[in-house]
Parts: structure tokens; C-alpha cells; sequence
């Protein structure tokens, strides 16, 4: 399974430091048998960002990481705003087309069938602190024709003041530039089922959004569900509490990693028969 | 024309030849993937440095059925050395419940407990009602998120559990194979200190062994079953190499933590 990269937004928030998003990356397999790291690849890897620019890819630049090595990329030193969709292509040869229609196939640094997917770290700093955790966008989520999304936002934090801000992120990425339709995702109650809110997202788009501002205090502690009927994304939480500069970030799990053994996709559609409304 | 379709053929057959051909990359044991028990929980952690601790627990009875359901929550913690603490239990209806773990359960800077949600009905059952009917080999398993919190007002920290397979009769469905290498993508910065966490989730003895990217020895451990142990890294600049037997051998990562500092991170390496 190979993966894409999209960049971690930049976040503007009623405080006149943002908080920042960056990629570390390493030139070194995540994970492989010890007796297979003969194969393991020792030349330098590139990395090409890609932008959306009308329905195009446009390639923004390329770094190379010597093997064993590292590179953190920070949305705020690539010159683009703070949410448009920049994505990291990993590739073993400096052959990048410039503009396209399609992203190019990622190379991959796996070496064998060991577990776990291809990965870097997403960050997002806040003066001198910073959240991190191991994630990626699998290829194979980029090409999806029949999609839905089901979540729940019960990692927020509680608010007790207006320092303390919750925001929900939304990531699609489709590997085809065209693909750039909007969406919305409902929020209701799982109670009622009634619609409270409607967030706006769109293919190949970050969505950024402050549930703090969405919600009212009698609703601020509930546990909403979240759901789409026509697009698949990762769905982020990040907390902040801008007093002691203290971020909390994860991810929320995809009904699949509700169960486990073969079967355990079975589960998906009657989840979704009762939550996609 | 396609004349081969691994769909076809008997659910056991099609699991032992997924497993022959990928035994030796597969976490999880053969009998546990033929006879897979009706509920496995990752391994989650829990430290006395923090003051408050939550666990986000699922209740995939409600989520199934479309309605609030009844279910027992069971939490078990194991000390440092993988003997039982004790239990806690909470019972709720909900779909999702943010749960406050008991304090004072140990003294040993980081253990790790299981969790179960116990309901009327197994996941069998449930699937059968909601019209999966057939012969399903399927467990439904605790992926909840602990948050972790300095003190009472902080937002705290969350991260998911590690990749347990612990069945609810305590049987570990998790093997230790040949040795692995699992590497983060995580630059480790010397003005931080990371506590990396480990446990146990297998029937024997697991040695895990911390190499710097340059292959310089930095600390090894061995961790007793259902045990918990931690290596400390600090004055480190670089990237590091976890060496064990487990396929996949993830630490939880707690950067700068209290009481020494209040504002700190935990995610999973």
C-alpha cells in the first residue's frame, strides 16, 4: 500500500500567533523483518509538493533526503495560504512531471509485508509547543467512486473558557485534480438524528473548521455525530487551550477499527445504514 | 477469463493460506484467527503523573442497533510486571462516553489496563439481527482513546491504544515472531524527554531492544506478559530503531510530561 501526503493547514485562531502545520519525513523504512534489510534502499528519496492550481497538479518544488535521514516541510515556508490542498509525493527518481491531472504513483520504502503503512509525522505547532502523530493518506483512498464518511466528535475538550478552541479537519484528497466538488457534512444528535449543523468541505480540500464557534454551552459536552453521503475523509480533532499553550490532536477512528478478523468489514454498512444521514 | 477467486473457497481454507503465505508478518496467532474470540481490547496506558485520566469508550451494541443500549464497561489494570491491579466498571447507555479512570491505582510511573464494553448480546448476535447472517469470523474490539491531563483544567493530551488482541478471558491473540525493526518518523529534539512507553500484549517475555539511527545502543528492556515498561530519552538529537519480535512494536510517546511540566504531548510512535 502506497500513500500520499497532504500538508497539515496552518490555523488562524483570535491570537496573533497561528497555529502551524509541517510534515517530518524520514529516508528510512517504518517497518521490516531485520533479516530482509539487505533490500533496504540507501539512495536518496525525493519529495515533490504538489498544488492545486484551477484543475491542475502544479509541482511547487522538490527536496531529496539522503537516506537515514530527515526533513520536516512547513506549509509556512512554501509560499501558499493557510488551508489550499499541497500534497507530498515520495518518488525514488527526481522525475516529477510540472503539471498534471493526476497525481504521480508514490514509490514506496517498504521492503517486505511487515505491518503498518508508510507514514510521516503531522505536527502542528503552537509558539514553542507541539502535537504530533503518525499518519498518511492512503493511495487507495484516493480514487474512491462511492464514498461516505461517519464520525464523532467526542475528542473535543471541554470548553470551559473562550481560550480553550476546538477544531474539527476534514481532509480529501483525490488523486485527480478535477475532482473538486463541494460537500457537506452533517452534525446532528444521535439522539433526535436532527440536523444541527452543516459544515461546508470540498474534494481535494482541507476543511478547517472551529466547532467553539458552532457550538452553544448546552451542546459543548454532548457527543455529536458526524456524517457525509457522497465523500470519504480522515477526520482530525485538534484542541488548543491558547492560555498555556497546551495542543492535543488524534484522529477519529473509521467504523472498520471497530472490529477485527476477516470479516470485520461487515460491520461497516449497518453503521453506516443508521449514521450517514 | 478469471479462473481462480480466493472468495470461493472455504472461510477457514481462505484464512490458513493468507496465513501460511504471511505468517511470519502476522501479528496475530493462527488459532486466534480461525476461532476468533467474540471481543479483544488494544492495551492501553495509565500513569499516576497525571492527575485526570479519560478513556473515550465506543458502545458498538448502540452504534449497531441505531439506539442507546445498555453496556458495562470493564476496565482491568496490570502492574508493571503484568499482575492484576484490579478492575473498574461503569455502566452507561451511550453511544460514546468520555469515562474519568479511577486515581491512586498504582505507584509505577506507567502501567496498562484493557477494556471490554459487555453487553446482552455478543457481536454475532447483533450482526445476526441487523441481517448479517453469515458464519462471520469477526470480534468487535476496544480502539478508545485515553486523555491524559496534568491537572483539572487542563484540555490534556490524547492518544489511541496499542494493538492489543487481549480476549476478554485474557487470551492473547498477538504472537512474537522474528525480529522486527520499527523505525518513527519522529525527529527526537535534545531539549525535550521523551518517556517511551512499551507493554506486553503476548504470552512470553518480550525484549525490545533502542538503537539510534546510527545503530548506537541506547537501552534495552525486557517486559513481562500483560507487563509495561518505559525507556527514557533526553540530550537526543536523531531518529531511533525499535528492534523486538513483535511485528509491530509501537511505544507510546509522552514528551515532556509532568509534574516537571505541565504543558506536554503524547501521541504514538
Amino acid at each position: 500500500m502506497t500513500c500520499y501526503f497532504p500538508i497539515p493547514p496552518s490555523i488562524k485562531n483570535n491570537s496573533k500567533d497561528k497555529i502551524l502545520g509541517s510534515l517530518t519525513f524520514i529516508n528510512f523504512p517504518n517497518n521490516f523483518k531485520k533479516s530482509n534489510q539487505r533490500n533496504i534502499y540507501k539512495k536518496n528519496i525525493f519529495l515533490g509538493t504538489y498544488i492545486l492550481e484551477k484543475n491542475y497538479w502544479k509541482l511547487l518544488n522538490v527536496v531529496s533526503v539522503p537516506y537515514k535521514e530527515f526533513k520536516e516541510i512547513e506549509r509556512e515556508k512554501l509560499n501558499i495560504s493557510d488551508t489550499e490542498m499541497a500534497v507530498v509525493v515520495i518518488s525514488k527518481t527526481n522525475e516529477f512531471p510540472s503539471s498534471c491531472t493526476h497525481l504521480p504513483n508514490p514509490s514506496s520504502l517498504r521492503i517486505d509485508e511487515s505491518p503498518v503503512a508508510e507514514r510521516a509525522s503531522y505536527n502542528f505547532s503552537y509558539k514553542n509547543n507541539q502535537t504530533s502523530f503518525q499518519g498518511e493518506y492512503p493511495k487507495a483512498m484516493t480514487s474512491l467512486s462511492k464514498a461516505s464518511f461517519f464520525g464523532f466528535d467526542t475528542l473535543k475538550a471541554n470548553t470551559k473558557n473562550e481560550k480553550i478552541i476546538n477544531y474539527i479537519l476534514f481532509i480529501n484528497l483525490n488523486s485527480c485534480s478535477e475532482k473538486q466538488s463541494n460537500d457537506i457534512i452533517n452534525i446532528f444528535h444521535p439522539k433526535e438524528k436532527n440536523i444541527l449543523f452543516q459544515l461546508e468541505t470540498r474534494e481535494n480540500q482541507i476543511s478547517v473548521h472551529n466547532l467553539s464557534l458552532l457550538y452553544d454551552s448546552k451542546i459543548s459536552n454532548e457527543t455529536l455525530f458526524l456524517s457525509s453521503k457522497s465523500k470519504a475523509y480522515i477526520a482530525l480533532i485538534l484542541s488548543i487551550d491558547l492560555e498555556t499553550c497546551q495542543l492535543s490532536l488524534e484522529h477519529t477512528h473509521p467504523p472498520a477499527e471497530m472490529a477485527t478478523g476477516m470479516d470485520r468489514h461487515l460491520i461497516v454498512k449497518p453503521i453506516k445504514n443508521n449514521w450517514v444521514i | 477469463m478469471k479462473i481462480f477467486n480466493k472468495r470461493r473457497l472455504p472461510h477457514n481454507l481462505r484464512i490458513l493460506g493468507s496465513h501460511i503465505l504471511k505468517n511470519s508478518f502476522n501479528p496475530f496467532s493462527l488459532k486466534s484467527r480461525l476461532n476468533s474470540p467474540s471481543k479483544v481490547s488494544d492495551f492501553f496506558i495509565w500513569s499516576p503523573n497525571f492527575k485526570k485520566i479519560e478513556f473515550i469508550a465506543e458502545n458498538i451494541n448502540a452504534l449497531l442497533s441505531g439506539e442507546e443500549k445498555e453496556v458495562l464497561h470493564e476496565f482491568i489494570f496490570y502492574n508493571k510486571k503484568g499482575e492484576f491491579i484490579r478492575s473498574y466498571k461503569y455502566e452507561t447507555e451511550k453511544f460514546f462516553s468520555k469515562i474519568i479512570l479511577p486515581a491512586n491505582i498504582s505507584k509505577d510511573k506507567y502501567i496498562s489496563f484493557v477494556h471490554f464494553a459487555h453487553s446482552k448480546l455478543t457481536l454475532k448476535e447483533i450482526l445476526k439481527k441487523v441481517g448479517v447472517n453469515k458464519k462471520l469470523n469477526i470480534s468487535s474490539q476496544s480502539r478508545g482513546y485515553t486523555i491524559f491531563s496534568p491537572n483539572k483544567s487542563s484540555i490534556g493530551s490524547s492518544v489511541h491504544g496499542n494493538l492489543g488482541g487481549i480476549s476478554s478471558n485474557n487470551e492473547k491473540t498477538l504472537k512474537q515472531r522474528s525480529l522486527f525493526i520499527y523505525t518513527p518518523a519522529y525527529f527526537f529534539k535534545k531539549n525535550n524527554c521523551y518517556d517511551l512507553v512499551f507493554n506486553n500484549p503476548t504470552n512470553r517475555n518480550l525484549l525490545i531492544k533502542l538503537t539510534s539511527l546510527s545503530s548506537e545502543n541506547l537501552k534495552e528492556i525486557i517486559i513481562k506478559p500483560m507487563g509495561t515498561d518505559y525507556i527514557q530519552i533526553k540530550n537526543f538529537n536523531g531518529g531511533i530503531n525499535i528492534e523486538s519480535k513483535l511485528p509491530i512494536c509501537r511505544p507510546f510517546i509522552f514528551k515532556n510530561t509532568p509534574p516537571n511540566n505541565l504543558v506536554f504531548d503524547v501521541f504514538h510512535g
